[in-house]
């Protein structure tokens, strides 16, 4: 399909999807699986392949607020969420995992 | 992660920069175009662009376009958000040091097992894999630490003034934390392993801003790290990101109809306040394409909804951490029932297959099931397990019996000291025998906080005095009394909606102006 941006270009589109989602961290993994599971046809655009939901920062999830936060996408969603297996504290359940692997 | 989106049914992956926007004759969203000249169509974009857009590091007074250090910054998108009307801004986060393992003294350091008895995220009893657990370390910083940081705070990005984005309040780098409290002589410092078989460990608490040529020296002033080997040096990003009061609460923007914004491009900092985001807009986008109503979180509902409903409401100008005190309806907001408040409505959407509901629906059962069991089962005093009771766990039966809900309400009993007695049922999991005994124990605060939400409704025309000198009043977060001496709001509700103010600090503001009505209407001796 061609369609014009603005009065001047002509853009011709290389593919067509129904959600795209420009960033590929926690945000945008959750994100592209929703839409996915829901259905939609979903792109998924990063800078890096090799660091999709990445741990930049502190390589743990959870703690008091966060840990809810955690659970409650869990509870909403069947397989998603950054790490599920993993075990955890008590009552603001706190992770220190492993962010990177050989 | 990276291997579910790869399996994911539906979903493909590309890498590819993003950096224009193709709207439609309505000004909806119908496609992007890349750096390189690709473009694709679509119903809706979600940016979830992090740090990237227009992201900038920062090592001393260097400073490089990227979003994470050795990684390209996204240029040019936000050049077209700003052409299509939005407002943005600016934020600033950092990342401390990475330090080799095998150049610390671990016996320098006090070690932090992690819990003996291991809980899970995952509600499914199939990720339930216990695996062997790491250490972390506590470690201290020391006088040398602090003078070190004083002699050259004019050489990091925000006090030599060249950066004066606004970083996350409540993940202070040290130099922060030795500015803004002063009167501590030591901060805590904890040392976290990356990963099981790599070298690296995150130094937790010391992000910093120094020049790399200082940083080393500076890690060296911590006990155990009297040797160590920096593997990556610490850095501070700055980047930009889109006031989400520009949002709905679906997360679609309120000017591009089909543009969606989610985690850090809102304001917010954390993977899990990303990801919740990222969940909402997700449902949301895929909602819109097909023509379905809108999903909205309410706040008394989670803390997701609680964390959209600030940033769409509220004018925040500081990257949003999740924490219990921002909502007010935190004894309800619990970890426990997280699947009670949401399965059904992850159900209702469609995300929650037969078998995750399965797995719901079985535990919800049970807790019933047992609660009623509790309400109607009586242990008599003179029974073994009521004599039991009596002298040893120290409980009195009045009137010769007493359910066993009642024995639960009491402190200091629990569903544990039921099953010691015989009393409990054995087939519970952990998980129900929880919920079952937070239920029956903290029924009374449960509704006693429901009074205080309906009270605080109640209050919301109630005058506040401009001359009130908030920083005076020590119940109020140091970040509500800066913001309402700021706006030095009118009233309890106009103070209530302003980004920083906490449900609990208008808690305290309503007991202290309460306090302050009752001292003036005093009479005077």
């Amino acid at each position: 399909m061609a369609i014009t941006n603005g009065a001047s270009r002509v853009i011709e589109f290389q593919d067509e999807f129904e959600v795209i989602v420009v960033g590929a961290g926690h945000a945008g993994c959750e994100a592209a699986l929703a839409s996915a599971r829901l259905g939609c046809k979903t792109l998924l655009l990063t800078l890096n392949l090799d660091k999709i939901a990445w741990q930049p920062c502190n390589p743990a999830v959870g703690g008091p607020a966060k840990s809810q936060l955690t659970l409650e996408p869990i509870c909403k969603n069947a397989s998603s969420m950054l790490l599920e297996a993993l075990p955890s504290g008590l009552y603001g359940p706190r992770l220190t995992n492993e962010n990177m692997r050989r | 992660m990276k291997s579910i989106v790869e399996n994911q049914p539906n979903l493909t992956i590309r890498e590819s920069m993003v950096t224009d926007l193709v709207l439609g004759t309505n000004g909806e969203v119908i496609g992007l175009e890349t750096y390189f000249g690709v473009a694709f169509g679509c119903q809706a974009v979600i940016l979830t662009t992090g740090t990237f857009l227009g992201g900038t590091i920062w090592v001393g007074n260097k400073s490089m376009a990227a979003g994470r250090a050795g990684e390209f910054a996204a240029t040019g998108l936000t050049e077209t958000l700003q052409r299509l009307g939005f407002e943005t801004g600016r934020l600033k986060t950092g990342t401390p040091a990475r330090v080799d393992k095998r150049s610390i003294d671990p016996s320098k350091m006090e070690p932090q097992p992690g819990d003996e008895e291991v809980r899970w995220f995952s509600f499914d009893p199939a990720y339930w894999q216990e695996r062997e657990q790491m250490p972390c370390y506590l470690t201290r910083t020391t006088p040398a630490t602090h003078q070190l940081i004083r002699d050259n705070l004019h050489l990091t990005p925000v006090y030599g003034g060249w950066v004066d984005a606004k970083g996350p309040r409540y993940c202070p780098s040290i130099e922060d934390k030795i500015v803004r409290f002063a009167d501590k002589d030591s901060h805590q410092i904890f040392i976290e392993p990356e990963g099981r078989d790599i070298p690296e460990l995150y130094i937790q608490g010391f992000s910093t801003g120094l020049p790399e040529n200082l940083q080393v020296s500076l890690l060296r002033t911590l006990p155990g790290l009297e040797q160590c080997v920096m593997l990556r040096p610490a850095y501070a990003v700055e980047y930009d990101y889109l006031p989400a009061t520009q949002c709905y609460p679906t997360l679609m923007t309120k000017n591009i109809p089909g543009l969606f914004c989610a985690g850090q491009i809102n304001g917010t900092t954390g993977y899990e306040e990303a990801a919740g985001q990222g969940l909402v807009a997700g449902i949301n986008a895929a909602r819109l394409v097909q023509k379905k109503d809108p999903v909205i979180f309410p706040r008394e509902e989670s803390y997701l909804g609680t964390l959209i409903d600030d940033l769409c409401t509220k004018d925040l100008r500081e990257p949003y951490r999740m924490l219990t005190s921002r909502s007010e309806y935190r004894l309800v907001l619990r970890s426990d029932n997280a699947d009670q408040r949401l399965t059904p409505v992850g159900r209702e959407i469609g995300l929650i297959d037969d078998y995750r509901w399965q797995i719901y629906t079985h535990k919800q059962e049970q807790i019933i099931a047992e609660k009623e069991r509790l309400h109607s089962t009586r242990v008599r005093s003179h029974e073994p397990a009521g004599q039991a009771i009596i002298n040893e766990a120290q409980q009195v039966i009045r009137g010769g019996a007493v359910t066993l809900a009642e024995l639960l309400r009491r402190p200091g009993f629990h569903y544990a000291d039921l099953a010691k007695y015989g009393l409990a049922d054995v087939e519970l999991t952990a998980a129900a025998q929880e919920a079952v005994e937070i239920d029956l124990k903290y029924a009374g605060y449960l509704q006693r906080q429901q009074n205080q939400i309906d009270q605080v409704s109640k209050h919301t025309n109630r005058a506040l005095n401009p001359e009130i000198d908030y920083s005076s009043i020590g119940t109020l977060s140091k970040e509500a009394r800066e913001k309402l001496d700021r706006v030095k709001p009118l009233t309890i509700g106009q103070a209530s909606r302003l980004g920083g103010v906490n449900p609990a600090d208008i808690n305290a503001l309503l007991v202290w102006t309460e306090l302050q009505q009752r001292l003036a209407n005093a009479p005077r001796t």
